[in-house]
């Protein structure tokens, strides 16, 4: 054979090996690691460890292709909140048994997501599930879920969800459009207390569900509020590679705040943008990907002030008062040098809601799990009010799967003292009876 | 009294309308500039890909694949090696000329000479390894490249121009005069014409057509990485950040005539600069929508593309 047929034909071999390396199908433990992660052991002396068969949940993510990077910080939360979960805790109902994650690559592939759901519900290997913090990953997976009937949690927000009647879809964290509503709150609090021109309002937010919910809340909310007014509402797109026309717009426009709505690529060049074309309006921003450390590490001294709407975080009051989250908030941070944004918090979250849910019923079947999930009472870091808007430890679904006692934040950026060192990360200052650190305000 | 209260109503009113005036004006002057630097971002991976198609009559769909490799292999070389990205320059084109090599022996070469669409359709393949590759070697995690220059402007009373933006249209313009100084006053520059107008003919003339396919597949990869390099702390990287470049790369070479480096580079600036207009004074979420309307209109009434000249290319 000649020399470079040699050559071809190894390529070929890696090009194809390359291609399909993530087209595998579940794989338990943390992706890209070969070891077992969770293997069940029981605490009941009665039921020999090996026999005692785990909580099997299909987490539904992005490993590989072009939205793999979105879903690493995602991977790195979720298996670590598992982890703890099983070497600290078991679900006795069940004998000991332990919450085990098998990923499932939705290869980044939004029309794929019904099919991949569809086969990996099939047959009954799995308790429970959980999907991507994507809306648009969401979506698609709808029927297929409703069809199996297998309880499942979501970090996607987006109201759409919630309006296709499914029932087994359960999502902690407030919807895009109750979430939109607390910069508004936040700058009412503003304007009482510090000095602002609340007449020259931007809205700027990406093109997806998330974003185009938030803004039409923005600008209903805005119209309803005596003494706001935005001069500049857009939608920019999701694959956009230059911000400095967008900025252009906004300076014309004289915008002095801005509420942004960003993805995880984009965040980084509206943030780079505004700074080089030296506009620096109050920003007051949402969406995760403000929130990915790998954007606030790299941004460095240069984002501190920043405020962002998130769903949860770190350093809350709740959070604080949780021994165990305090452990696993050290574990995060020894381990991969953050706190995982939004994400730690929000998955440590969905892991106790399941082990509460099958605590609860000692059952894996899917339908009595998830009536449970209807009538959980549960507890979680959420920053939750009861009917009467007083701060509450309780939280609950309603009938369309939503949370509805559920509140977002107020984080801002800031340098804090932790474990000896100085770090930036975003923490929580509003609501203020949820908060563990003061506003910083030097405009 | 009223007089003198309707000349200062006159007045005041003048002045608005001279702000609102001097305002629109701004917003004009500052879109072309911001047109330009963008529209250099384009020219630098058209330019890339145009000298590809010139001389192997295939398109590279994976260029946007490799201005990502570049950004990667920028990523890697200033954390082993520490420094400027500008001090990385030498090592990313040696390293991307090395990839350039193994992928055309390995992928285009074996059905280049025979079928010129099934290249076409091996460089799609390259860019999914690519990306599956970069996913491997590097992670799923975006990775970020520190430059002084990240947040640096020049400004000249209100206008900004970002310096990185700035550097990388200067490195397109001077790689654009390079080439085509090469191209036509240079013994390899002939031969890649005569590859790229007649193989067989330039085959008779001694010209060694393998190597000069070779060359410029090359130096098409070498210009995509050093775009990527240049572009490399303005955004997260990521294995999916080339995929939107390749597309507009792909229209500004289409647009400016398949095969022509001067024709990619102004298209390139063409495309920013629509972009930048439709993004400032209609919706900045119908920017790229603006360029591809001004890409088929053109194409409408030049189909070859701006400085398409048919078959005579390069």
């Amino acid at each position: 054979m000649k020399k470079t047929s040699v050559i071809s034909l190894v390529l070929v071999v890696l090009m194809v090996l390359t291609t399909v390396a993530g087209c595998t199908g579940g794989t338990s433990g943390t992706p890209g690691s070969t070891a077992p992660v969770n293997t069940p052991a029981g605490d009941q002396p009665e039921t020999p460890e090996a026999a005692v068969e785990p909580i099997k949940v299909a987490v539904f993510q992005s490993l590989t292709g072009s939205n793999a990077s979105s879903a690493s910080f995602q991977v790195q939360t979720l298996q670590l909140s598992c982890d703890y979960f099983n070497e600290t805790n078991s679900i006795k109902s069940l004998g000991g048994a332990k919450i085990e994650l098998v990923w499932v690559d939705n290869m980044s592939d939004i029309n794929a997501m019904k099919t991949v759901v569809e086969n990996a519900f099939q047959d009954k290997t799995y308790d429970f599930g959980i999907l991507s913090g994507s809306t648009a990953y969401t979506m698609p997976a709808i029927a297929s879920i409703t069809k199996a009937g297998v309880p499942t949690l979501t970090k996607a927000q987006g109201d759409a969800i919630f309006e296709q009647g499914c029932n087994n879809i359960f999502c902690i964290p407030v919807t895009s459009s109750t979430q939109a509503k607390l910069p508004m709150e936040f700058l009412q609090y503003l304007k009482s207390s510090v000095d602002i021109d609340t007449n020259k309002i931007g809205i700027l937010c990406i093109d997806n569900e998330h974003g185009i919910s938030t803004r039409k809340t923005y600008e209903d909310l805005i119209k309803s509020m005596d003494g706001f007014n935005y001069v500049y509402s857009e939608l920019y797109p999701a694959d956009i590679t230059d911000m400095s026309s967008v900025i252009t717009a906004m300076k014309q426009a004289g915008v002095e705040i801005l509420l942004s709505s960003s993805g995880d690529s984009d965040a980084k060049l509206l943030f780079n943008t505004m700074k080089t074309m030296n506009f620096n309006p109050l920003n007051l921003c949402s969406g995760s990907g403000v929130l990915y450390p790998s954007f606030y590490q790299d941004a460095g001294e240069s984002i501190v002030g920043v405020l962002c709407a998130s769903i949860s975080n770190a350093f809350t009051t709740n959070g604080e008062n949780s021994e165990d989250f305090l452990k696993l908030r050290q574990r995060c941070y020894e381990q991969y040098g953050h706190f995982g944004g939004d994400f730690l918090a929000a998955y440590y979250s969905m892991i106790e809601v399941i082990a509460q849910c099958v605590e609860s019923t000692g059952s894996r079947d899917w339908a009595v799990n998830a009536q449970a999930m209807h009538e959980l009472e549960f507890i979680t870091t959420y920053q939750k009010t009861d009917k009467d808007g007083n701060y509450t430890d309780i939280q609950y679904f309603a009938q369309n799967g939503t949370s509805p006692n559920s509140n977002a934040l107020i984080v801002q950026f800031q340098e804090i003292d932790y474990d000896g060192k100085k770090i930036i990360e975003p923490v929580c200052i509003y609501p203020r009876a949820n908060s563990v650190y003061d506003l910083l305000w030097n405009r | 009294m009223s007089l003198i209260t309707s000349c200062m109503a006159g007045a005041s009113l003048l002045k608005t309308e001279f702000e609102v005036n001097a305002s629109m004006l701004w917003a004009i002057v500052q879109s072309v500039i911001n047109g330009i630097l963008q529209g250099g971002t384009y020219a630098l991976l058209a330019v890339g890909t145009t000298i590809v198609f010139g001389v192997m009559r295939t398109m590279n769909f994976a260029n946007g694949s490799f201005f990502m490799f570049g950004m990667y292999l920028t990523w890697g070389a200033c954390y082993f090696l520490g420094g400027s990205i500008y001090a990385m320059i030498p090592v990313i084109v040696i390293l991307m000329a090395g990839l350039g090599y193994i992928s055309f022996r390995g992928g285009i070469r074996p059905v280049v000479h025979k079928n010129r669409a099934a290249a076409m359709v091996v460089t799609v393949g390259i860019a999914y390894v690519l990306q599956n590759l970069s996913t491997i070697l590097f992670g799923a995690t975006p990775l970020n490249v520190a430059s002084s220059l990240r947040y640096a402007s020049l400004i000249i009373g209100d206008f900004v121009m970002p310096w990185l933006r700035l550097i990388a249209l200067a490195v397109a313009l001077l790689l654009t005069g390079v080439l085509t100084l090469i191209l036509n006053k240079t013994y390899f520059g002939r031969c890649m014409r005569t590859t790229s107008e007649n193989r067989d003919v330039a085959k008779m003339l001694g010209v060694n057509t393998d190597r000069i396919f070779v060359g410029a597949w090359m130096l098409g990869i070498v210009l995509s990485g050093l775009s990527g390099l240049l572009l490399s702390p303005l955004y997260n990287i990521t294995p999916s950040i080339g995929v939107v470049f390749r597309s507009i790369a792909l229209a500004a070479c289409v647009l400016g005539g398949l095969g022509d480096i001067r024709g990619a580079f102004i298209s390139g600036i063409m495309l920013g600069i629509v972009e930048a207009f439709t993004s400032v004074f209609i919706s900045s979420d119908v920017g790229q929508a603006g360029m591809y309307i001004m890409y088929l209109l053109v194409l409408q009434f030049k189909p070859l593309g701006l400085f398409g000249k048919g078959e005579r290319v390069a």
